[in-house]
């Protein structure tokens, strides 16, 4: 059975902060999560955040953010929920990662990185709010605790 | 707030809005479960503000009934400062709060922990 665990924090880089703590909190040590494992789950919900803070609440007073974390014996389900603007995320650009850094535009890596992190990206936008779904696979064979 | 609950449930709604008229009435929702669609940063600026120390701490001087030192330790006597205009202070305006109850889903919103209200 799975376990469930929920966090809300106003949609600001300030909080950021504690939704990494929240998930080392609940995540570390769990059997096959180990440190490489739990910062890819951290990295992929920075960048999730940070979409919503920048792109979601732009030009309004921030709402809120509302982490959803389940864990199951093979994976990590990371819900995240907002009621800012919402985006389509086939239609971002893809930025190209083999061009030289130099000649690279700056910002767009983000939807890059959280794909990279995670093993599943779903984003749905209902009556309820914006909700990315990231979902990340544990190998329990893996046995290193964060 | 729970028949509520169940009657827009019933009717297939995942979620209602409501747009709390004062400071009072929003931390009252945020008990019952609401989270911001707009606002939640302006309610962390204030709980912070109202600290010690803090800009809107400072402006209950005791100027007025509004601006009691001891408003700030309580949700309605910072209620009272709120609507007496004391976000003047922080160059903010009490407007546009925006709230969102998911339906069977307590959001843990606390802008004001620990306090009566």
């Amino acid at each position: 059975m799975a376990d469930s665990f929920r966090i809300t924090r106003a949609a600001y880089l300030e909080s950021l902060d504690d939704f990494r703590e929240f998930l080392k909190n609940h995540c570390g040590g769990l059997l096959g999560v180990n440190t490489d494992l739990l910062y890819d789950v951290q990295l992929a919900v920075d960048e999730a955040c940070t979409n919503i803070i920048t792109h979601g609440y732009a030009d309004m007073d921030p709402g809120s953010i509302i982490l959803d974390l389940g864990i199951d014996s093979g994976k990590l389900t990371v819900s995240l929920t907002d009621f800012g603007h919402s985006f389509e995320p086939d239609s971002a650009p893809v930025p190209d990662v083999t061009a030289p850094a130099e000649e690279r535009e700056p910002g767009g890596f983000g939807l890059f990185f959280i794909r990279q992190s995670v093993d599943d990206m779903k984003y749905q936008v209902t009556e309820d709010g914006n909700t990315m779904i990231l979902t990340k696979n544990i190998n329990p064979h893996d046995g290193g605790t964060a | 707030m729970n028949q509520l609950d169940t009657f827009l449930s019933a009717l297939g709604h995942q979620a209602y809005f409501l747009e709390p008229l004062t400071y009072a009435s929003t931390w009252l929702f945020e008990r019952r479960g609401f989270a911001y669609v707009r606002g939640h940063k302006l309610m962390n600026d204030i709980h912070r503000e109202f600290q010690p120390g803090g800009i809107l701490h400072r402006c209950l001087d005791g100027s007025s009934v509004f601006r009691s030192p001891d408003q700030a330790r309580s949700v309605r006597g910072r209620a009272w400062a709120v609507h007496d205009g004391i976000l003047e202070a922080l160059d903010l305006r009490w407007d546009k709060i925006r709230m969102v109850m998911q339906i069977g889903r307590h959001a843990g919103v606390e802008t004001f922990p620990g306090v009566e209200y």
